[in-house]
């Protein structure tokens, strides 16, 4: 066995156990975060010398190939910007820095074993692990009873989904008698099932475990109707563990996701292709609808974040080779938004102690380059060009047409453009309004980092794409 | 008939269900339920019987999950003891559920009751049926569950909850050794299947040390669940549950679970003859040692309780000894005449609201019936002849006297003396002499038909039960059990005597004390003080578990907690002055930092959700309904598009 395959994985755990002892002997916070993020940044520097150990162990449960690394680097990139946003923000909100941070590298630990596993037992494993850290991550804000009521809901429904992931799991363990996706591929393509004779007497309850399976991930995904639990859930997380579930927790179900369906159950994809664009279609609308009326940023933030799952879903809907590049594209692109948007949010929330609409009003006059970046953020997040989010989602789109999901395509469309009101609420208040009071904004420098860093990343995935493209259809092609 | 035998667990089941699912439309005709599917599963056992008697058999298998060349199966088959374990259940279970209609009358979880006691049927009479480990074990854990529901029955009072508490604590004790026997086991045999692994073990494919370990868990499992020594502490404490419930489970059918598992893997266990003198050692010891206790409890339940460890004890030693036919006979026959002195007791306590035997006293002037089966059912435990209880008990001591260790056979003896002498004791408190509390004794009236019929009827096969392994019958009872490779002891007048004469003696000597006054009761105290003190304190087993188990492990994990104090803290105190050096510095810092956090924490938790809360409700149930509801939708949309 090659130890080596889990370089990153090992950084992770001691990066872990370290962020416990020096939780104890530094009493500045800071301390304790920056352990969490030089060791998540020693282990994104580990994935580097993967690619030359690439393979599968443990009877091909556990492999490392460039579309997992393609994965675990922008996990470990998430993690870190969630880190470094939330300096500060631990801080003011007297959150325990030991136990956050340890949370914190802990559940990307789980998402790592995610996008890593051929295995539905070791896919589970890594999202349990991502889960239950990320239960305690949300009710960390022990004076405010919304994170509280929100780590229950989150807790209550994933348990929930978890017995509907499992069983579903089982079912398909039942029919093939495996639970390795390479191994389910053959089962199913050959007919030979464990119980079974034929492939005609195996398929429906390969279908109810595909349906099963798929209310699993479409929890974790937070696409409509298993998305109940978001607005409230990342309404009252703490705001960094809102940019941490909207960014790293859905790209890790998206990569695993699209492995199980892709490698081991690739033989139904016309089955659960039409499932997963019924999903689609019902996140984009619903999520859109619903992001109209918010006041809270944060709520505001989740329905977006809903209608954004539904928009990747229809890559996913696609089933194809073509859909897949298109969905690793716009969950880079997806990522740097969204953390852009929530170290723009997270700076408001130290300052004003809320997140509302209203806190963004004349933050043009006391902030000019974070209003700047906030509008650029939301115009690839509505999908303007010059933006990643734009060659995003116009990726998607093409593919959509190209395997006849021309309604989805359209859904798409119209989507868009009932995204512009709430997007442009917030524009409005930065710009037009004048600020309700004249409290001077202090800034830290870590926050203009971030922000500036996913600022360039946005544009530079919009402008110059070529440079990306190529590394990503390289992992793409990796999924199978 | 035999064909449809597997209905006889599902329709208590069905009831459960019905219950469970429509009780609040049913309200107080639960117990029409109960008793109306139990009916019929008692004619059916009783057809099933009458057919295996003429010689059919049925085994029927499917197999449930496949893991590379592991095929594990379950599967169900009915033989003689099968049949013979489904007529008592039922039959016991279904006077328990008459009589239950008096004795739970007015019960404000009337319901629950008879949905417990329904789902505890449905899984003892799976137990019975079960082909292999696996299932058994199920139905095992399932009865475990039901004993533990209707123990905490009236669960307002602590006392109960705690008693629930003890009994599934210590019967999982057992289970855990179960549970690696059973895995042993499967681990030697690659299956579960009771046919197969006899058949392994005789040729000879498990047989050694192992099949010896592997026994001697299974039986660690029996000895939780049939309260032998020394996990029997939780039996008498189980009689907080309602009386009925301690005929049905704690009497007749759960605790002779543990019985019947050595007996269904009678072969198997006698192929490791270790474990077999290990099982006849502790049923010996646990007979005799849990009637000495008996000798002195005041509590009319307490008697009973310690009677049935007792009983137990003796099933366990006749298989132990390889009496095969006798042990499975005392266990009917226990069943039955156990079963009719709960429930007697359970109309006297009805009748004067006290378990206390010093409160009563010439009770069968008042209770006619219940006096009076209450003596039959006395006789049949005294083992008087021709009562059902001395057949049976004299096939045990046959057994032990022709067994290796001769010591057995008077340990028994002694037994059956101290059994007639608590027994006696007991009913002359109850029944005869003065009433010594005359306010109860007022009060106390006979117990409503619906409690007296089924009295009767177990009072019937009380005393005639024991005829069918009788001379007069050629002992039919038996050929018909009998195993293969059973073997019958030939008969001895000297065991028969040294019985009569030990169970005669007995009576005597407690209707000495206790009925005609001739030996002084305080006397006998004063002069035996020592034994009667540590007899009365129940040999002080629940102080000693208490010292060892529950003070031993408090002691430790302080132990660990001093530790993690001095050492572990120790260290971290000292970077922590080292922190506190370095906090000083930037102490000012601090200070303002957290001074800002707690300024006005401005509470926004109804804002974001008033507008929006007609679609998005705020609670969890509905966000689980919407859930299931889109799952649902989407098998709908599989099954009709696909």
């Amino acid at each position: 066995m090659n130890v080596g395959i889990f370089t990153p994985e090992i950084v992770m755990v001691i990066t872990l156990i370290v962020i416990l002892g020096v939780k104890y002997l530094a009493k500045n916070q800071f301390t304790v975060g920056l352990t969490a993020v030089v060791g998540l940044i020693t282990a994104g520097v580990s994935l580097a010398y993967l690619t030359d150990d690439l393979g599968m162990i443990w009877g091909h449960s556990f492999v490392v190939d460039s579309y997992s690394i393609f994965f675990k680097a922008l996990l470990i990139g998430v993690a870190v910007v969630v880190s470094v946003i939330s300096f500060k923000y631990v801080e003011e909100k007297k959150i325990k820095p030991g136990e956050f941070y340890s949370l914190l590298v802990a559940s990307t630990l789980g998402m790592l074993v995610m996008v890593s596993s051929y295995s539905l037992v070791s896919i589970y494993i890594g999202l349990e692990l991502m889960s239950i850290s990320a239960y305690i991550l949300i009710g960390m804000l022990q004076e405010d009873k919304r994170s509280t009521e929100a780590a229950l809901k989150y807790l209550l429904i994933g348990a929930l989904t978890s017995a509907l992931l499992l069983f579903g799991v089982s079912l398909l363990y039942g029919v093939t008698g495996t639970t390795n996706l390479i191994q389910i591929a053959e089962v199913v393509s050959s007919g030979q099932g464990a119980l079974t004779a034929t492939a005609a007497s195996m398929t429906p309850l390969l279908m109810m475990g595909v349906v099963f399976v798929l209310a699993g991930f479409g929890f974790k995904v937070a696409a409509v109707p298993f998305h109940m639990w978001a607005p409230d859930t990342y309404e009252g997380a703490p705001t960094s563990i809102t940019a941490f579930l909207i960014t790293g927790s859905e790209a890790a179900a998206f990569a695993a996701l699209l492995r199980v369906f892709n490698v081991g159950l690739s033989e139904l994809a016309e089955t659960w292709s039409l499932l997963i664009a019924i999903l689609a279609l019902l996140s984009m609308t619903l999520g859109n609808i619903g992001a109209l009326t918010q006041t809270n940023v944060k709520r505001m933030m989740a329905y977006s974040a809903i209608a954004q799952a539904g928009y990747v879903l229809v890559g996913v809907a696609v089933a194809t080779q073509s859909g897949i590049f298109p969905v690793l594209y716009y969950l880079l692109a997806y990522a740097f938004m969204t953390l852009g948007c929530f170290a723009v949010i997270i700076l408001l929330s130290n300052n004003f102690d809320s997140e509302e609409l209203d806190d963004f009003r004349g933050l043009s006059e006391k902030a000019p380059m974070f209003a700047a970046a906030m509008t650029l953020f939301f115009l690839s997040l509505v999908g303007i060009p010059p933006t990643g989010g734009f060659l995003g989602k116009f990726f998607i789109f093409k593919a959509a047409i190209g395997s006849n999901y021309l309604w989805l395509a359209l859904a798409m469309a119209i989507n868009s453009v009932i995204s512009l009101p709430y997007y442009y609420g917030v524009v409005k208040n930065m710009y037009l309004e004048s600020p309700t009071n004249n409290m001077k904004l202090t800034i830290p420098s870590e926050l203009k980092f971030v922000v500036g860093f996913s600022a360039i990343a946005i544009l530079g995935l919009g402008i110059i794409p070529e440079k990306f493209i190529n590394l990503i259809q390289l992992a793409a092609n990796f999924v199978f | 008939m035999v064909e449809y035998a597997w209905l006889i667990p599902v329709l208590p089941l069905f009831s459960f269900l019905i219950i469970v699912l429509f009780g609040r439309y049913l309200k107080n005709d639960s117990d029409k339920i109960g008793i109306g599917s139990l009916f019929i599963s008692f004619l059916l056992a009783i057809g099933v019987l009458l057919e295996v008697i003429n010689g059919s058999t049925i085994t029927k298998e499917f197999v449930w999950a496949t893991h590379g060349d592991i095929e594990i199966a379950f599967g169900y088959s009915v033989d003689a003891l099968t049949a013979m374990m489904f007529v008592v259940v039922t039959f016991v279970s279904l006077m328990v559920h008459v009589y239950s209609k008096g004795y739970m009358e007015g019960d404000s979880r009337y319901k629950r009751f008879y949905a417990c006691l329904s789902l505890f049927t449905a899984s003892m009479l799976g137990l019975v049926i079960a082909n292999n480990l696996l299932l058994l074990f199920i139905c095992w854990e399932l009865v475990g569950l039901c004993s533990y529901l209707l123990i905490g029955h009236w669960f307002e009072d602590i006392e109960n909850v705690l008693a629930a508490n003890k009994a599934f604590l210590t019967t999982r004790v057992g289970d855990i050794g179960m549970l690696i026997g059973v895995i042993m086991i499967f681990a030697m045999g690659k299956t579960f299947n009771f046919a197969e692994l006899t058949h392994l073990v005789e040729h000879g494919e498990i047989a050694g040390v192992g099949l010896t370990v592997a026994t001697i868990f299974l039986f660690v499992g029996a000895i939780g669940k049939s309260a032998q020594f020394p996990l029997h502490v939780w039996l008498p404490d189980a009689m907080a549950g309602p009386t009925p419930v301690s005929a049905l489970i704690h009497a007749a059918t759960m605790v002779v679970a543990g019985v019947y598992l050595v007996a269904r893997m009678f072969l198997i266990f006698a192929a490791a003859k270790t474990t077999l003198t290990v099982v006849a050692f502790i049923g010996g010891f646990t007979a005799i040692f849990a009637a000495s206790i008996a000798l002195v409890e005041e509590d009319i339940k307490g008697v009973l309780a310690y009677s049935t460890i007792s009983q137990l004890g003796y099933m366990v030693l006749a298989l132990g000894v390889g009496a095969y036919t006798a042990g499975v006979f005392h266990l009917m026959t226990h069943a039955f005449f156990k079963a009719l002195l709960f429930l007697a007791s359970g109309s006297v306590i009805h009748a004067v609201h006290t378990q206390n035997m010093h409160k009563m006293g010439g009770l069968l002037k008042k209770m006619k019936v219940t006096g009076w089966t209450w003596i039959i059912g006395s006789a049949a435990l005294a083992g008087v002849p021709p009562f059902s209880g001395f057949w049976s008990k004299d096939e045990i001591l046959l057994g032990a006297y022709h067994s290796d260790y001769k010591i057995l056979f008077w340990i028994g003896v002694i037994a059956a003396f101290f059994t007639a002498f608590y027994i006696t004791r007991a009913t002359i408190m109850t029944f005869f002499g003065e009433p010594r509390d005359d306010h109860a004794y007022e009060h106390a009236h006979e117990s409503p038909s619906v409690m007296t019929i089924p009295l009767i009827l177990l009072a019937i096969l009380a005393f005639g039960s024991g005829f069918v392994n009788s001379p007069l019958t050629d002992m039919a009872f038996g050929k018909f059990i009998a195993l293969e490779h059973g073997h019958h002891a030939s008969p001895s007048s000297f065991v028969q005597m040294t019985a009569v004469g030990a169970t005669l003696s007995g009576i005597i000597l407690g209707w000495l004390i206790y009925g005609l006054r001739i030996i002084s009761r305080k006397s006998i105290i004063k002069f035996l003080y020592p034994v009667w003190r540590l007899l009365k304190g129940k040999y002080f087993i629940d102080e000693i578990y208490n010292v060892v188990a529950i003070r031993g492990s408090l002691a430790l994990s302080k132990l660990i907690g001093a530790f993690d104090k001095y050492v572990v803290d120790g260290i971290v105190n000292l970077t922590g002055r080292l922190g506190v050096f370095i906090g000083d510095l930037i102490g000012d810092f601090d200070n303002k930092v957290v001074d800002g956090a707690v300024n006005g924490v401005r509470n926004t938790f109804y804002v974001g959700s008033r507008l929006i809360r007609n679609a998005h409700t705020g609670y969890l149930q509905s966000y689980a309904l919407t859930l299931f509801f889109s799952v649902l939708i989407g098998l709908i949309i599989i099954v009709i598009g696909g």
